[in-house]
């Protein structure tokens, strides 16, 4: 055994000459990029419904004036496969495929890209004063862009989803275009997920928010972090894209020792959307970096500060909001079909709204065809919102 | 099966002159994979019984606590707790601090593998395009839990500070922490399948 080691060292020393680490010339270092790992969670499925897992230092006040900790109890916990049926038959499910894993990057500032809508300037007239008068507004052109929206000549550190594609993309709502087809998640790739968390209010009464989505995808989402020199702190940019065929959330309240609210609580207090996503843009790199701050009184504070310099010349801060509204990913939340208590809607929409039947005095009442107390509040959209200013903070009550 | 491995031993041994162990050229060597893993089991408990900092106080009322004692039960409740780890980090220059604090429990686990997989097939059709070697942590089937609890805040002083306390007496009355949200498990928590780990540029 020595001796075979022996002679491996010799056969080593014999060869180094051809194994020698080499320095990198300067230009071949310039091209060696910032690099980090890839992962997919393969055949996943988490379920918590085991665990007692309790949620504290959330306060009430009982009707003495006393304040106390309101124990919130999170359960039906629960991460599986599309077609689970609010988690009642969980399955495994991948998530993120091998050609556009979750990404752990450190990359440069000036090659990062955020997919962006395309928006240009147009100008109408109004009437203001009794008069005509031009206005310009910033309306989406139709198209997306690949932008740069981190400044340059940092490290930024990236935590990404899988991206969504200016071509060859999948739908990321299945049977809705208008989530868009640039999703690079697989349909199979969609995941069930819910959890209900219960509020002991206290008085004997526990109010239940229960939320469970289907087939959700969240292509596109990413949280970039760097240190800003000039501020002297840690900032980043965030977007975070949610898709669901389906999101049901339930509000009810039931009597403390009750497991459950009755079914026809439940129906009522629930909130069908169907087709929904939201695309929730917090910062941009360049000129409005989203701040994660704690302040010196020790309460959190989270701030979008304007994005023009204040200081600079006119013809800066033009080019700096110009650049702003050009380029900024905007936020945008969208129900396809939102109903409150009916249930929910089949493939095609409701067929009839439910006719409105008359009661014994005569008056119109709402409910007719066993559909009593719902409300459908068709489609609902925010689109192309951007923040100016945002300022959150904490406060000790 | 066993019969082949003991031909393969006997042959061996027949010919130990062969058996010596050889220098591996280059090209052999890269043609060489790594297999195995490892699977592991185990319990780990943090601070179960509390940390070096603190001790435990009589009573749940800061005011009456020591200059060594804390308690992390949470506001209102009858009974004393122990602390658990505390974690701050400041992210500005002459910011304030994001605690994790209070953090304890016991948790095991049975089965997580750590092995290397190669993938050129399966996935949708995406395995054989890929063609590599990946990383593969395989999930417990069950991580349980026994008293978990941590707590998410933010504060204005790194290290935790009794505010009820003068200065005095080892407290310091402009110590503000306000905590987000704590959080307690208890039981099993079911995860199942693999993370896979690869290098991306």
């Amino acid at each position: 055994m020595m001796r075979s080691i022996g002679f491996g060292f010799l056969v080593s020393f014999a060869a180094c000459s051809s194994a020698e680490m080499q320095e990198l010339a300067d230009e071949e270092l310039s091209t060696v990029q910032g690099a980090g790992f890839g992962f997919v969670l393969d055949s996943i499925m988490l379920d918590a419904s085991g665990a007692n897992i309790t949620i504290n230092d959330i306060e009430r006040v009982r009707s003495d004036g006393i304040k106390e900790n309101m124990p919130v109890k999170l359960s039906e916990f629960y991460l599986s496969g599309s077609g689970s049926n609010k988690g009642a038959n969980k399955t495994p499910v991948t998530l993120g495929r091998l050609n556009h894993p979750f990404t752990v990057t450190l990359g440069k500032g000036e090659e990062m890209r955020a997919l962006s809508d395309t928006w240009e300037l147009r100008s109408k007239v109004v009437r203001e004063g009794g008069a005509n008068k031009t206005v310009q507004y910033w309306a989406p052109s139709g198209a997306s862009q690949w932008v740069q929206t981190t400044p340059s000549n940092v490290a930024v550190l990236t935590l990404a989803f899988p991206e969504r594609m200016t071509s060859g993309g999948s739908s990321c709502i299945s049977g809705y275009a208008g989530a868009g087809l640039n999703c690079s998640s697989d349909p199979s790739g969609r995941a069930d997920l819910g959890m209900r968390f219960d509020f002991s209010v206290g008085g004997g009464r526990k109010d239940i928010l229960d939320f469970d989505l289907a087939q959700l995808t969240m292509d596109g989402s990413y949280l970039r972090l760097w240190g800003d020199n000039s501020r002297k702190q840690l900032v980043g940019e965030a977007l975070i894209n949610i898709f669901a065929k389906n999101l049901d959330i339930s509000a009810c309240t039931a009597p403390e020792a009750s497991a459950n609210c009755t079914s026809a609580a439940a129906l009522a207090g629930t909130m069908y959307l169907t087709n929904a996503y939201a695309n929730i843009s917090l910062g941009y790199g360049k000129s409005q970096p989203l701040q994660f701050d704690v302040n010196s009184n020790g309460q959190f504070v989270l701030e979008l500060s304007n994005p023009v310099n204040t200081a600079g010349t006119a013809a800066q801060r033009n080019a700096q909001a110009a650049d702003f509204y050009a380029n900024t990913p905007r936020t945008n939340l969208v129900f396809d079909n939102m109903n409150i208590g009916y249930g929910r809607p089949p493939a095609n929409g409701f067929a009839n709204m439910p006719g409105a039947a008359l009661n014994s005095n005569g008056q119109a009442v709402v409910g007719g065809g066993g559909m009593s107390w719902g409300y459908n509040f068709g489609r609902n959209e925010i689109s192309g919102l951007s923040f100016n200013y945002l300022k959150v903070t904490s406060r000790d009550l | 099966m066993i019969s082949k491995v003991w031909l393969a031993i006997s042959a061996l041994l027949a010919m130990p002159a062969f058996a010596e162990m050889q220098a591996l050229d280059d090209d052999t060597l890269s043609s060489m994979n790594g297999q195995g893993g490892v699977y592991l089991s185990g319990e780990f408990s943090i601070n179960k019984d509390g940390g070096v900092l603190w001790s435990k106080p009589a009573s749940n009322n800061p005011s009456t606590w020591t200059a060594g004692q804390r308690s992390c039960a949470t506001a209102g409740a009858s009974t004393a707790e122990n602390c658990g780890m505390r974690v701050a980090i400041r992210s500005e220059a002459d910011g304030g601090w994001y605690v994790l604090d209070n953090l304890k429990g016991v948790f095991s686990f049975e089965g997580l593998t750590l092995r290397t997989r190669t993938i050129n097939s399966g996935f949708n059709g995406d395995g054989a395009a890929f063609n590599q070697d990946v990383l593969e942590f395989g999930l417990p089937n069950e991580v349980k839990f026994k008293d978990g609890s941590f707590a998410f805040g933010v504060a204005n002083q790194g290290g935790w500070q009794n505010k009820s306390l003068s200065v005095a007496n080892g407290g310091n009355p402009s110590y503000q922490q306000t905590n987000i949200f704590s959080a307690k498990i208890d039981g099993t928590i079911r995860m199942q399948g693999n993370v896979l780990i690869f290098p991306q540029n």
